[in-house]
C-alpha cells in the first residue's frame, strides 16, 4: 500500500536526481526524463543522434547521480558476447585448476552500450537475455542481475556503413527511443561555457540510492490509468499495423509491421512514469501523447516503399495520433 | 462537507441516460415524423380517400415512437468509462473522474484517490458535459416542424374531386355514429311527402351537408361538376385548377338563359318589324337595332354559337339579307332550345307536369366513363334529378297519388318574394322543376318518363338523380313499366370507385329509404 509519504518521498527523489542530471546536461529535458522513466519502468533506452551530443555523458551523469555501478561497452564489430557478458577463465588455486566465471561489463546496475550498431547481430544478442529478464547465462549457470539495472544504448544515424541495424527482437526490448536533438544556441552557449572553463564537466554527486529507485518504482505501478485510456492507447498500437481497420492510409501504404504489445505496455508505463514525474497521480492523455513517438518509433517496420521514399515514421505516427479518437 | 464519488456518479449516470434517450427520442420521432409527412403529403397526391380526422391521426405516432425511444434509451446503461472520459475531456479534469474511477473499481481508498477527490471536488459545473446536444435540438424542432405540416395539411382545402371524396367519407362515418335506421326514416320522410320527386334531393345544395347527409357517390358529384363546366364553357382541366364553386355554376347558366332570352325577344322584335315593314322600305337593320345587337353581344353567358351569329348579323354580307339571317338566327336558336324541350309525343305528356330533360347518348357516356362504369349501358337512363330548393324553385305538388296533375303549385316565390319565371315551377305542379320553359338548368337533365311507383302503380314522372343507373321493369298489368334504381350497378360503381364497404351500405340505405322498393 503506497502511503502519502511514500509518494512524497518518491516524487522528491526524482525531483532531486533531475535536478542533478540538468546541472550536468546543458538541455536535453526529453532525454533526460526517458532516461527517467525507463529507470522508472525498469525499462532500457536508445538515444539516437550525432556523435558529440552528449549521450555518453548522459548516461555518465545518470550514473553518478544514481550513484550506481556503471560500465560502459564500446561496440565494435570485432566485439564478441563473452566480451560483454563475461567467460569462465580457468584458474589454479593450490594446485588445482578449476573453471571460474569473470563477469563482463554488463554486470552493472547502469550500463552503456556505446554504438550499439557496430556491434554484430551475435554480439547484440547477448544484451537480450540482460534487458528482458534481468539475467545473464552462460554455460549452464544462470546470473541475476542486481535491481535497477538499465541498459542505454546509444545509435549513430550517420556512419551507417560497418553497421548493423538492431534487429527488431532487440530493438523491441527497449522501452523507449529518444531522439537526441541538436542544442539549441543558447544551450550550445551553455555548453561550451561549462566545458571550457573552471574544473571542466564535473559528474554529480549520487543523489539517490537504488532503495529510493526501487520504492519510486513501486509507486509510479499504483499510478491510476482510465480503463478509457488503456483502450486508447490499444487502438493508438493497433492502429500502426497495416492491416488494421483503424490503420491511416499512409500507415497502410508504407508500414510492413507494427508496434508489438510490448508498445502498448511500454506506453502505458511510460505514460505512468511521466505522471508521476510531472508530480501528477494519475495518467493523463498528455503523458500518452509525450511517450507515443518515444515508445513507438523504433517499432515500426517500413516496407520497401516507405524505405524507398524515405518516409519519416514520425510523419506516419502523427497520422494514427490524429485519427485515432481518444473515446470510442 | 466529504466528497461523495458515487452521488456524483449516481448523478452523471440519470443525467448521461436522460441526454440520451432525448437524443435517441429525437431521431425516432423525426424518423416518424418525415414518415407520416410523406404518407400524409402521400394521401393528398395520390387522392387516396381518408377522412379528415385521419390525417389527424398521422400526427400522433412521432410522438408514440419518440416516447417508447425515449424510454428504451434510457434504460440503457451507460458505459461509464467513456462516459467519465468525456466528462473530463470536456472540463478539462484531465482524466480525474476516469481515473477516480478505476481506483474505485480497485477498492479501497490510496493516496491517489484522495488526491485525485481534492482535486476535482470543485468541479461542479459537470453537466456542462452533458449538455443536449445541438443536434438533438434541431431533429426534435424538425420533428415539431414535420407534425405541425402534418396537421396543417389537414385543415388545407382540397381540390372538388378529394374534398368530395372526403365529404363523403366524414358524412360517412358520421351516419355510422348514429342510428342508420333514423337516418334513414329522415331521409324518407320528404320523399313521402313529396308526389313528384319520389327520389328526394340527392343533390340539393352540395354546400349545406347536413341538409344533405348523403352527398352521393363521389363520382356522382364529380359527373354534375362536368356538367356543369360542359354549360359553363370551362375545361375540366381548368375546373380542377381551379375548382367552381356551385354557386358561381348557377349563376352562370342563370346569365346564360338570361342572355338567350333577351337575344330572342330581340331577334323576335326585328323579325316583325322586318316584316311589318313596307317593301320599299329599309330591310337592314336600324341604327337601334345594331346597337341593341351590340349590347347583347356584350352580355355574359351568351353562347359562341350565337356570338358568331349575331356577329354575322351585324355585319351583314351584300348578298343576304337581314330578314333571311334573322330568320336564320331564330331557327337556329330554336333548334338549340327545341334539343332541350320536352318531347309532347307521348300521349301521357302533361307539358305543366312532365319537364324532364332527356340526356343525350354522349352526356350518358361522359358520364357513365367518369363514373368508372364504361359498360354501363344506355338503358338504364341515367337521369337527373331536379332539385327544388324552397322558394327558388318552387316546391313540389302535393300530388301524392301520383297522378299526372296539372295543378300543382306554381312556382312558390323566393325569399326576396320575387318569382323566377325560368326557375318556377308554373302550373305542373312540378314545384320549380326545370325547363318547364324548354330550356335545361345546367345541373340536370330531364327525361320524361312513365313508371309506377311503389306497388300501388302510381304514374309519376321520374327525376332520378344524373348518374344513378335505373333499371326498367315491365308490367306484367299491362300498366306502365316501373322504374327501378339498379343498385347492383351502383354497388359496382361505388367499388370501383374504392368507396369503403360502409359507405356503400349507407348508400343502399338511402336508395332503399328513398324508392321504398319502387322507383
Amino acid at each position: 500500500m503506497i502511503t502519502e509519504r511514500d509518494l512524497e518521498a518518491a516524487q522528491t527523489v526524482f525531483q532531486r536526481l533531475t535536478s542533478s542530471i540538468e546541472e550536468v546536461i546543458v538541455g536535453h529535458g526529453e532525454m533526460i526524463r526517458a532516461a527517467l522513466i525507463a529507470l522508472l519502468c525498469q525499462g532500457n533506452l536508445v538515444l539516437e543522434g550525432v556523435p558529440g551530443l552528449g549521450k555518453t555523458l548522459l548516461v555518465r551523469a545518470l550514473a553518478a547521480a544514481l550513484g550506481l555501478p556503471f560500465s560502459r561497452i564500446q561496440f565494435t564489430p570485432d566485439l564478441m558476447p563473452a566480451d560483454i557478458v563475461g567467460t569462465d577463465l580457468i584458474t589454479e588455486e593450490s594446485g588445482r585448476r578449476t573453471f571460474a566465471f569473470s563477469r563482463g561489463p554488463i554486470f552493472a546496475n547502469v550500463v552503456l552500450a556505446d554504438e550499439i550498431n557496430r556491434a554484430t547481430p551475435k554480439t547484440q544478442s547477448a544484451l537480450l537475455e540482460a534487458m528482458e529478464e534481468r539475467t545473464v547465462t552462460v554455460g549452464s549457470n544462470t546470473y541475476e542481475l542486481e535491481e535497477p539495472y538499465i541498459v542505454l544504448a546509444t545509435q549513430n544515424p550517420i556512419e551507417m556503413e560497418g553497421t548493423y541495424p538492431l534487429p527488431e527482437a532487440q530493438i523491441d526490448r527497449f522501452l523507449l527511443k529518444a531522439n537526441v536533438p541538436f542544442p539549441s544556441l543558447e544551450e550550445l552557449v551553455a555548453i561550451t561555457e561549462r566545458n571550457t572553463e573552471g574544473t571542466g564537466i564535473r559528474l554529480p554527486d549520487p543523489a539517490a540510492t537504488a532503495e529510493d529507485i526501487l520504492s519510486a518504482r513501486a509507486v509510479v505501478r499504483e499510478i491510476p490509468i482510465a480503463v478509457a485510456l488503456r483502450e486508447y492507447v490499444a487502438r493508438l498500437v493497433l492502429a500502426t499495423h497495416p492491416d488494421s481497420e483503424h490503420a491511416p492510409a499512409r500507415v497502410r501504404e508504407y508500414v510492413e509491421y507494427g508496434a508489438s504489445p510490448r508498445a502498448a505496455l511500454a506506453i502505458i508505463m511510460g505514460s505512468k512514469a511521466n505522471a508521476f514525474l510531472s508530480g501528477e497521480v494519475n495518467v493523463r492523455r498528455e503523458d500518452i501523447r509525450q511517450l507515443f513517438h518515444a515508445a513507438l518509433a523504433h517499432r515500426l517496420v517500413l516496407n520497401f516503399k516507405g524505405e524507398a521514399e524515405g518516409v519519416p515514421v514520425s510523419e506516419l505516427l502523427d497520422d494514427v495520433w490524429d485519427q485515432v479518437p481518444t473515446n470510442s | 462537507m466529504p466528497f461523495d464519488f458515487s452521488r456524483l456518479l449516481q448523478s452523471i449516470e440519470i443525467r448521461a441516460r436522460r441526454v440520451r434517450g432525448l437524443s435517441v427520442a429525437s431521431a425516432a420521432t423525426l424518423y416518424g415524423a418525415l414518415t407520416s409527412l410523406i404518407a400524409t403529403v402521400g394521401t393528398r397526391l395520390l387522392h387516396i380517400l381518408l377522412p379528415s380526422w385521419s390525417l389527424l391521426a398521422f400526427a400522433v405516432p412521432p410522438f408514440l415512437v419518440g416516447a417508447v425511444a425515449y424510454a428504451w434509451g434510457r434504460s440503457r446503461q451507460p458505459a461509464f468509462p467513456n462516459l467519465l472520459l468525456h466528462v473530463d475531456d470536456t472540463l478539462g479534469l484531465d482524466a480525474r473522474f476516469s481515473s477516480l474511477y478505476e481506483l474505485r473499481h480497485r477498492g479501497g481508498q490510496s493516496v491517489f484517490s484522495r488526491r485525485i477527490e481534492a482535486a476535482v471536488r470543485d468541479a461542479s459545473d459537470w453537466r456542462r458535459a452533458l449538455p443536449v446536444g445541438r443536434p438533438t435540438i434541431l431533429r426534435a424542432s424538425a420533428s415539431v416542424c414535420c407534425v405541425a405540416t402534418v396537421i396543417g395539411m389537414s385543415f388545407v382545402p382540397l381540390p372538388v374531386l378529394v374534398r368530395s371524396k372526403l365529404e363523403l367519407v366524414d358524412h360517412t362515418v358520421a351516419l355510422s355514429s348514429v342510428s342508420v335506421s333514423e337516418d334513414v326514416g329522415s331521409l324518407a320522410a320528404p320523399v313521402k311527402q313529396s308526389t313528384h320527386l319520389p327520389s328526394a334531393p340527392i343533390r340539393g345544395d352540395s354546400n349545406d351537408a347536413a341538409k344533405t347527409p348523403l352527398t352521393g357517390p363521389p363520382e356522382q358529384d364529380h359527373t354534375l361538376e362536368d356538367v356543369m363546366r360542359d354549360l359553363s364553357g370551362i375545361s375540366p382541366n381548368e375546373a380542377l385548377l381551379s375548382p367552381i364553386p356551385r354557386d358561381e355554376i348557377d349563376e352562370l347558366a342563370r346569365r346564360e338563359r338570361e342572355a338567350r332570352r333577351a337575344i330572342a325577344e330581340l331577334l323576335e322584335d326585328i323579325r316583325e318589324r322586318l316584316e311589318n315593314a313596307p317593301s320599299s322600305g329599309s330591310q337592314d337593320l336600324t341604327d337601334q337595332e345594331r346597337s341593341d345587337l351590340q349590347r347583347e353581344l356584350g352580355r355574359e353567358g351568351l353562347p359562341p354559337g350565337m356570338q358568331e351569329g349575331i356577329n354575322e348579323l351585324l355585319n351583314q354580307p351584300e348578298h343576304r339579307t337581314a330578314e333571311e339571317m334573322v330568320e336564320q338566327l331564330i331557327e337556329r336558336f330554336g333548334e338549340n332550345e327545341e334539343s332541350e324541350t320536352p318531347s309532347s309525343e307521348d300521349p301521357n305528356f302533361s307539358p305543366p307536369q312532365s319537364t324532364a330533360v332527356a340526356p343525350s347518348a354522349q352526356n350518358i357516356d361522359d358520364l357513365l366513363e367518369s363514373l368508372g362504369q364504361s359498360s354501363l349501358d344506355e338503358e338504364g337512363g341515367i337521369d337527373v334529378e331536379v332539385p327544388a330548393p324552397p322558394g327558388e324553385k318552387g316546391e313540389p305538388s302535393e300530388g301524392a297519388s301520383g297522378e299526372p296533375s296539372t295543378t300543382g303549385h306554381s312556382g312558390e316565390p323566393g325569399p326576396d318574394g320575387s318569382e323566377d319565371p325560368d326557375l318556377a315551377g308554373g302550373t305542373a305542379g312540378s314545384g320549380g322543376l326545370p325547363g318547364e320553359d324548354g330550356e335545361r338548368t345546367p345541373d340536370f337533365l330531364r327525361e320524361e318518363e312513365r313508371a309506377n311507383i311503389g306497388a300501388s302503380g302510381t304514374f309519376v314522372n321520374e327525376y332520378v338523380t344524373e348518374g344513378v343507373p335505373i333499371e326498367s321493369m315491365p308490367s306484367t298489368d299491362g300498366n306502365a313499366p316501373s322504374l327501378r334504381v339498379s343498385y347492383e350497378r351502383i354497388v359496382s360503381i361505388l367499388r370501383e370507385r374504392g368507396l369503403p364497404d360502409g359507405a356503400i351500405e349507407i348508400v343502399r340505405d338511402y336508395f332503399n329509404a328513398i324508392t321504398e322498393g319502387g322507383t
